[in-house]
């Protein structure tokens, strides 16, 4: 005969294992759930928090405030010329373009949304737009200045889970702006990236600007990803590593765009 | 445990993990952010002898909502915190003071062994993790003690 204590075990046991069960079919609502409720106040948090550090910021890097003044005028010039070129490239490639009569569109079909959440463990943010407003899994997700951020992994009924680019599960080709190289770019988890499958033959530059190569469905060609850092070539390897340094802060960021279509 | 103290846990959590994913993070380092949740749960069990039953209610308070704002599958933070709430009973047997280097023993040894935890799911380590979120766990301590101190004055 069961006595009443190990009755009582007995159906503890049972309510935690029919728990447990209801959680993990319906972890996907009870997280839909749970951003539904905590996004105005994350809104709050987030701009409060970016607020205030933003302000730290200024305080504490003030003396190398001049510095990193002079190095971006230095730097604007070179952009200005640079830009300069571009234009007459562009006026040139829209008139062949119009020659050859392709009709693509330029721009892609966005939707903007707003970051109230990251996780930076495990290189993932949410944002405030999910199914309701036609967001899916696998869209790209880039900044206001065509930099690739991260690819949409699930979607709720208002809110969607981004990857970002650094996320371990992020592999797409690339391509080295300038050069006819291409490799494959990987998250390496924490924030970082790196770059791998580049032949060894291949002279890759510090600092080279990398984008991607729209190989995959996900993300289209051409948006902006990072630059070529610390570059590991050895004898034994096939290809050749580099470290890519990151183009955008997610952190410093209110407001992303979702590819909806190219 | 009482209803109300468990409803208030419940609620102090929950208010933590936002605070933690939505303002901490721009005071992150070195792409190192702070683990609020995981400090206060340390901090719960040192100061407060808690029986098993308390002790599990309590890591599945703290790692349901880590579990929430995760991209693994959910109950895999619940899982974590209770191994750590029995790893802390462990130490904290072996240990009888009660002061600040046992404290900062328990402190270091639980945020190796939650950032382990982590390795063998991501793959992915960042040391400063473990120094950001140990310097920070012995921040909260003081402000702790000086708040109790300040409340016994009263």
């Amino acid at each position: 005969m069961i006595r009443k204590k190990d009755k009582n075990r007995i159906i503890l046991f049972f309510i935690i294992l029919l728990i447990t069960i209801l959680v993990l079919v319906f972890q996907v609502s009870i997280r839909s759930f749970f951003y539904t409720i905590s996004e105005p106040v994350q809104q709050w948090l987030w701009q409060k928090g970016k607020n205030s550090s933003d302000f730290l910021d200024g305080l504490f890097s003030f003396s190398t405030l001049t510095k990193e003044n002079q190095f971006l005028k230095e730097e604007n010039k070179e952009l200005l010329s640079k830009i300069v070129d571009l234009e007459d490239l562009r006026q040139e490639n829209e008139e062949l373009r119009i020659a050859l009569d392709l009709g693509l569109a330029d721009d892609y079909e966005f939707i903007e949304t707003r970051v109230f959440s990251i996780n930076l463990e495990q290189d993932f943010i949410l944002v405030n737009k999910g199914k309701q407003d036609g967001v899916e899994k696998g869209m790209a997700i880039i900044d206001f200045h065509n930099v690739l951020i991260g690819r949409v992994e699930e979607v709720y009924a208002n809110q969607s889970k981004v990857f970002l680019v650094s996320n371990n599960n992020i592999k797409f080709s690339i391509e080295i702006e300038g050069e006819k190289i291409n490799g494959l770019a990987k998250g390496n988890g924490n924030g970082e990236m790196f770059l791998d499958l580049v032949p060894k033959e291949e002279e890759l530059i510090r600092g080279a600007l990398i984008t991607t190569a729209g190989l995959e469905a996900d993300f289209p060609q051409g948006l902006l990803v990072g630059r070529i850092g610390d570059i590991e070539k050895t004898d034994l390897a096939p290809f050749q590593k580099a470290n890519i340094e990151l183009l955008s802060d997610v952190r410093k960021q209110n407001n992303l765009l979702i590819i909806l279509a190219q | 445990m009482k209803l109300s103290k468990a409803v208030f846990l419940f609620f102090l959590f929950y208010v933590l993990t936002l605070i933690q994913t939505s303002f901490l993070i721009h005071y992150s380092w070195r792409g190192t952010g702070i683990n609020l949740v995981l400090l206060v749960f340390i901090i719960f069990l040192f100061n407060h002898k808690k029986d098993i039953k308390e002790g599990v209610l309590l890591a599945v308070m703290a790692g349901f909502f880590l579990d929430i704002f995760s991209s693994y599958f959910f109950g895999l933070f619940i899982l974590f915190f209770i191994i750590l709430f029995f790893l802390i009973s462990q130490i904290r047997k072996r240990i009888l003071a009660n002061n600040l280097w046992g404290y900062l023993l328990v402190l270091f040894s639980i945020i190796i062994i939650y950032y382990f935890f982590f390795f063998l799911i991501s793959r992915s380590f960042n040391f400063f993790d473990v120094i950001y979120n140990f310097l920070v766990g012995i921040v909260i301590y003081f402000i702790l003690k000086i708040f109790y101190a300040f409340k016994q004055g009263f």
